[in-house]
């Protein structure tokens, strides 16, 4: 396991180191002067050169790189050229209502995904088994845009019962929540209609399996069977999903958030992206890289310390 | 034992629907169970076999459908029960272990909590769980497994095979059921582990008075264990007798067929029977006796009426041809084996025998061997597998050398590595008196073959058997005129030309067997190495494949490896035989004098555990072999068997005995061959 652990933590640091070149590279891959794109046509060869050195762009481009990664060493992300904020500020601020955004959706997505699928597994072929396979295809091919806007419509310009626009603030957490509702379930729609069918077919594999035959055999009970046999190796391959889903959450928070006028790292990307604000993108877009890297091993790792098949597999792995 | 029956099961008939077609997988079974008894059933696959053994669970899929009968368990009939009361029956008054060890326990949970799952589910029985972990230790140290206690902390995959089969049995041991079903508990496991396994369960009645359904296509095992046999043939009994009287004395014709296939010792140099054609399809059965089409015995009768059971003493038979009074003289004409005439197979010449065609010199093959700085540091805590750990075998021109041992002893890797499907470690191969290493691959291609254990794997699904039977032949740009025709290929392997459209998914497994065999005979290679050239197939297939073996090497002097761990297979028809261990040879001789005399403590062991069916072969003395084989990664010090060996000694465990002449040809690796008896032991 610590040999497993010391390998994937060496692959998500090259993956990091790269992403980081790539990142400090971009701004001169991008065509034409950076300074000139961030102040427009009309500026004065004077201000271009003030920015150019503001930008650091005076100095050599390996300069420039060693700049940017000592600072990130230091968790100095640079400041913002704009505001002339910290950059780690900036994001520090929009980080909490992006996260608190995703985790929402994740946690609805499994609280409706998971029993739903359960529910379908129990009764395969039944009315709710017709039913959410008909649905499923509708949910998991809407994109986030689209399920945005029209929850948006119906339940806050229509109906009127939750608010439309805006995070609100943690200090009024009734509020902040009924705002996290709707944006929470446009994104959590697509696993309503994505993890049900894979429930249900895992579950209707175990339950196909010669060990479930064989505790049939000894006369356990249904429900033993089924719930806590059946339904622990069935919910194991989804638990590898979980880096798949907090991926799918952070880049659908920047739809949801632009559509319900929500702070956030997605909101904060945008506007950097329109101000070529490069400190602010590049900060963005490595948070970014690090959370989704995050996500995928703690998701390996749980489903190797879940399943105990795995642990062993990987023993013969790094054995040889 | 023959007091009123447990489990008694009458007319019993079982459908299965599919895509709207109706099988008839069960016909009018009848089947009764005495307290204590062991009644073995037998057939080839798609007999019905396994769904006779789920119905007495009443466990069968959700297409299977029973239409009719009674199981009457101790005075009440399962078929007509509700699922909870069935549930409660389960486990308890009946239950059942299958053939496939790995796969029957939940890989995610503790033995321990699977055990007291089962013991939890039928807590009514007025068990209280205090007593739970007791009994359980108890049940796993009487099934053989080592420190019980903690072991109940260890998942499935902790354990061999061997070993979680034997957690099914203390499982069900745990519950105490009068009946055990057993539906082809060793059929996954090594002769050695088929062993223990088989003793478990005669120690199993003995102290627990258990009776046993042995459900098994394996005749040998089903001849020692059990007291009474059926024999089931397209989903009816077709014969049921004293075991005994079953072997010695076959009265349906199937039952002899089936007998007279099995390869052994004593039908050596004769062609096996076989059974030609196929088990019918179960949805459009022939209208008279099932059996007809494949019967040497059929009249007119036999197609137009199917016929009843004709009770004999033992049992039943139900053949129109068999008469009780003249139950004697019953025989069946003898078989003439499956003739196709094969055109003559363009052999150059027929090389003298004795020529040595492949020699190996002190062949390794270490797997996981550190390579590199970073490797060597790492492996001081991870030793090598020594898959093949200092081999020497030469194999001559025309000659059949049969290797035979345990999984793990080395086998397959080192067939594969003198066909240089895998690089030695170290070591020389000399092929036809050139060294390996000079004969380009692409010729020694051409001049050896491969014929894999699983044969549907190794032929590509998407080409049709015209093609991948002349695929050798565009892979080494063989000039038309030296090829053979696909249909002269498949009439060589006894098979009709109209199979040459088929795809590989659409042949059964003997006829994928041949395609295989064909396709490894069209380049008229010198040399090839068969790996369990029979495993899985039904006894008539097997029967059918040897024969052709045998045939082609007769008559085209071909040299063979067989690898297997069916010692009857080696027994009938090779010239030498081999035993691995551990990576290594530990005896080597002509055939008869292995089997006659053998000298290592293990191959004596190995030879006395595989079943016979032949009545005077079948009540021999069994040597078992304690434990399972050792990692290869860590073999023993001193000899490698010392660990399972019951004559091992102080000199065993320091030194490594080398092979040393016990005969003409005849060598063994032993200390004390001379002074162990092996007879007595
Ligand atoms: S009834 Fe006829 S066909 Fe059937 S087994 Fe007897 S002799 Fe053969
Ligand atoms: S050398 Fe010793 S341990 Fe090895 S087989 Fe002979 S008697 Fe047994």
């Amino acid at each position: 396991m610590a040999g497993y652990l010391l390998k994937r933590l060496g692959g998500a640091v090259v993956v990091l180191f790269l992403t980081a070149l790539l990142l400090a590279a971009a701004v001169h891959l991008v065509p034409g002067d950076p300074a000139r794109a961030v102040l427009g046509a009309h500026a004065t060869p004077e201000l271009i050169a003030q920015i150019r050195i503001k930008m650091g762009l005076d100095k050599p481009v390996a300069m420039q790189l060693w700049d940017f990664f000592s600072g990130l060493l230091r968790g100095d992300l640079g400041t913002d050229f704009v505001g002339g904020v910290p950059v780690t500020t900036l994001i520090g601020e929009a980080l909490a209502d992006t996260l608190a955004l995703a985790l929402a959706s994740m946690i609805l997505a499994v609280a409706g995904g998971i029993p739903l699928g359960i529910a379908v597994a129990r009764r395969p072929g039944g009315v709710l088994d017709r039913l959410t396979h008909a649905l499923s295809m509708v949910f998991v091919s809407a994109p986030v845009y689209v399920t945005s806007l029209i929850l948006l419509l119906i339940f806050a310009v229509k109906l009127r019962y939750l608010p439309a626009m805006g995070a609100g603030q943690f200090s009024d957490p009734i509020n902040y929540i009924s705002r996290l509702i709707l944006p929470a379930t446009a994104l959590a729609l697509f696993w309503w209609g994505y993890l049900p069918r894979i429930l249900r077919a895992t579950m209707l594999d175990v339950l196909g399996t010669q060990y479930i035959r064989s505790a049939r055999a000894f006369g356990f009970r249904e429900n033993v069977i089924f719930y806590r046999y059946a339904l622990r190796n069935a919910v194991l391959p989804i638990v590898a999903l979980f880096g798949l889903m907090v991926g799918y959450s952070l880049t659908g928070t920047v739809f949801a958030e632009t559509i319900f006028g929500r702070s956030g790292l997605g909101t904060l990307a945008l506007s950097a992206i329109d101000q070529r604000n490069w400190p602010v993108i590049r900060g963005v877009v490595f948070t970014y890289a690090l959370f989704f890297i995050c996500a995928n091993i703690l998701a390996d790792l749980s489903y190797r310390v879940l399943d105990p098949r795995v642990r062993l597999s990987e023993e013969f792995e790094t054995g040889v | 034992m023959s007091d009123k029956p447990l489990l008694d099961i009458k007319g019993l008939d079982v459908s299965y629907h599919l895509d709207g077609d109706v099988y008839a997988a069960l016909r009018d079974i009848g089947l009764t169970v005495t307290p204590g008894e062991i009644v073995g059933v037998v057939g080839e696959s798609g007999c019905g076999k396994s769904t006779l053994s789920a119905s007495l669970l009443r466990l069968l899929p959700g297409n299977a459908e029973i239409d009719r009968g009674e199981a009457w368990l101790k005075g009440r009939d399962m078929l007509r029960l509700g699922e909870e009361e069935l549930r409660r029956l389960r486990g308890r008054d009946i239950a059942m272990i299958f053939q496939d060890p790995m796969q029957s326990l939940n890989p995610t949970f503790r033995i321990g909590s699977q055990m007291a799952e089962a013991w939890r589910s039928h807590q009514a029985r007025g068990a209280k769980f205090a007593d739970f972990h007791g009994e359980a230790v108890k049940a796993l140290t009487s099934v053989g497994i080592p420190d019980a206690a903690e072991r109940m902390a260890s998942y499935p995959h902790e354990f061999s095979g061997g070993m979680r089969q034997r957690i099914s049995i203390a499982t069900a041991l745990l519950l105490q059921p009068s009946i055990l079903v057993a539906d082809e508990p060793t059929s996954a496991l090594d002769v050695t582990l088929e062993a223990q396994i088989l003793e478990l369960l005669k120690q199993l009645r003995e102290d627990h008075g258990t009776a046993i359904v042995y459900v098994s296509h394996d005749l040998g095992t089903v001849a020692e264990l059990c007291d009474r046999v059926i024999v089931m043939y397209a989903g009816r009994v077709v014969e049921e007798n004293d075991a005994a009287a079953l072997f010695d004395n076959p009265s349906h014709p199937y039952t002899r067929a089936l007998i007279d296939c099995i390869p052994s010792r004593t039908r050596r140099g004769a062609a096996l029977a076989t059974i030609p054609g196929r088990v019918p399809s179960l949805s459009a059965l022939p209208p008279g006796c099932k059996f007809a089409e494949r019967c040497t015995m059929a009249r007119g009768i036999c197609s137009e009426e199917e016929p009843g059971l004709v009770p004999q003493a033992g049992g039943g038979v139900r053949c129109h041809m068999f008469d009780p009074a003249k139950a004697e003289a019953w025989r069946i004409g003898d078989q003439a084996p499956e003739s196709v005439a094969a055109p003559p197979f363009k052999v150059s010449v027929k090389e003298p025998e004795r020529e040595a065609l492949i020699e190996v010199r002190d062949l390794r093959k270490h797997f996981g061997e550190a390579t590199g700085f970073v490797g060597r540091l790492l492996s001081v805590a991870r030793p090598p597998v020594r898959a093949i750990d200092g081999i020497n075998l030469t194999i001559r021109r025309g000659e059949v050398v049969g290797l035979v041992g345990e999984s793990g002893s080395g086998k397959t890797t080192l067939g594969e590595v003198m066909l240089r499907l895998q690089a030695a470690t170290s070591g020389g191969i000399t092929f036809a008196g050139k060294d390996l290493r000079q004969i380009p691959e692409r010729d020694f291609r051409r001049r050896v073959q491969m014929i894999f254990q699983d044969p549907q794997a190794s032929l590509s699904p998407r080409q049709r058997v015209a093609a991948l039977l002349t695929e050798p032949y565009r892979i080494h740009g063989i000039a038309a005129e030296e090829q053979q025709s696909v249909d002269a290929l498949l009439a060589m392997v006894g098979l009709s030309a109209d199979l040459a459209a088929k795809f590989p998914h659409q042949l059964s497994g003997g006829q994928a067997r041949r395609v295989g065999i064909a396709r490894a005979l069209a380049l008229k290679p010198d040399f090839i190495v068969a790996d369990e050239p029979t495993a899985g197939l039904d006894v008539s297939a097997a029967s059918a494949i040897l024969n052709l073996m045998r045939d082609l090497q007769q008559e085209l002097g071909l040299t063979f490896l067989i690898i297997t761990h069916n010692i009857n297979l080696i027994a009938y028809m090779a010239h030498r035989i081999a035993v691995m261990y551990l990576g290594q040879i530990v005896e080597i001789g002509p055939t008869e004098a292995v089997f006659d005399r053998p000298a290592h403590p293990y191959s004596a062991s190995l030879l006395s555990l595989t079943s016979q069916i032949d009545a005077p072969e079948r009540k021999r003395g069994r040597l078992l072999v304690p434990g399972e084989i050792p990692s290869p990664r860590n073999p023993p010090a001193g000899c490698r068997f010392h660990t399972r060996c019951v004559h091992a000694s102080e000199r065993c465990r320091s030194e490594a005995p080398t092979l040393e002449t016990a005969g003409h040809g005849h060598e063994v690796a032993c200390h004390f061959w001379r002074h162990i008896d092996q007879e007595k032991s």
